[in-house]
């Protein structure tokens, strides 16, 4: 028999789910992991969450401040300005980058302040984001696996066409030894004959079954 | 009121009672049924084509057979089988499958069942629900192709 059983899709790692997830693999390794996919559907809903969040945050817009933010940013600025030409009269040689300095960190300092989230400016309320589902398109079969299926009766010739699924024989056939087997009861057949019982262990010449 | 009339009435009343005791009775043994879906698949090595909903199955027969490269869908059928019962199934050119429910859902969900292609002998399994069981067939179309099926059990306790 050619085939050989197990070859099914194997788990992908977490790396390579999040790469999914991200749109980053080439096509064979999408379809391979949309295969095994289609066969977690747990972890199919959470790839699909992640993806879906990711979209709304591509969708997002950055979030521009408001005119008061700008206001009190402008005042900040005309205040350090103000106190730059103010001191430069009186500015000691030798020292201008320390006033520079001040001012520069007083500039940032009002920027910081305007910028700061906590005072957030009251601004009109955004209608939350909703993340639009996008609707599977030609989501590919769910396929069984050896796992999923037992076979129980099949022709021997029609093995070869098995797909998923193993045959009830597995080669190589392991002969049951004396000490496997406990008869119980033997009852002879209609015209009185008895079967034969042998093992290949301690019967080196079984006789023919077909002879009385 | 004359004899006639109450007899009359009498007999809607059973009739309706009657409706009402047999028709949750009806659901009942609907409930009992196992659809099946089966899905008939032609491939060849002519082309690349792959419909995107067969490429897991795709995959997974390529692994044996790695000389198809395309792959269509052909037919799709859903019916209800009864636990016991049989049913046809179209595939392609006239051919039919047949799908026998042996056993209802176990303990674990998966179902019995027999599958009768064209040119192969019965085949006996149980496999869970909502995943596709492909099957080869010895069956070449018209154009060459071979044929493939794929059975899905569902409706397994809501499954």
């Amino acid at each position: 028999m050619k085939r050989e059983f197990g070859e099914q899709s194997e788990e992908p790692s977490a790396e390579r789910l999040a790469a999914y997830a991200d749109g980053e693999l080439d096509d064979a390794s999408r379809d391979a992991v949309e295969c095994w996919l289609a066969t977690h559907p747990e972890t199919a809903h959470e790839i699909k969450g992640q993806r879906d969040l990711l979209r709304a945050w591509q969708r997002l817009p950055a979030p521009a401040p408001s005119a008061a933010a700008w206001e009190r940013v402008l005042t900040g600025i005309e205040a350090g300005l103000a106190e730059r030409s103010h001191s430069r009269p009186r500015r000691v040689a030798g020292l201008p980058w320390i006033a520079a300095t001040l001012a520069a960190t007083a500039a940032a300092a009002c920027v910081l302040v305007a910028l700061w989230p906590a005072p957030a400016p009251v601004e009109e309320p955004q209608p939350p984001i909703i993340a639009e589902a996008p609707v599977p398109e030609n989501e590919p079969f769910a396929v069984a696996t050896n796992e999923d299926v037992a076979i129980l009766t099949i022709d021997d010739e029609d093995v070869n066409l098995l797909i998923v699924g193993v045959p009830p024989l597995r080669e190589p056939i392991e002969l049951a030894t004396k000490g496997d087997i406990i008869v119980n009861k033997v009852e002879p057949s209609e015209d009185g004959v008895l079967p034969k019982m042998w093992t290949p262990s301690d019967l080196p010449n079984p006789p023919n079954p077909k002879e009385p | 009121m004359s004899l006639s009339r109450v007899l009359v009435g009498l007999a809607a009343a059973g009739l309706v009672t009657a409706g009402l005791l047999t028709v949750p009775g009806a659901a009942r043994a609907d409930d009992d049924d196992v659809k099946v879906v089966l899905i008939a698949i032609v491939a060849n090595d002519r082309g690349t084509e792959v419909d995107k909903r067969l490429r897991c199955i795709a995959d997974e027969v390529r692994k044996q057979h790695p000389k198809l490269t395309s792959f269509k869908l052909a037919t799709q059928n859903e019916k209800p089988v009864a636990i016991g019962k049989k049913e046809h199934f179209p595939l392609v050119e006239s051919e039919k499958a047949c799908v026998t429910i042996v056993e209802g859902p176990d303990k674990d969900g998966k179902v019995k069942l027999t599958v009768k292609l064209p040119s192969t002998g019965p085949l006996s399994y149980t496999t869970c629900c909502g995943k596709y069981w492909p099957l080869m067939s010895r069956y070449k179309t018209a154009e060459d192709d071979t044929l493939l099926v794929a059975v899905m059990v569902k409706s397994c306790k809501g499954k």
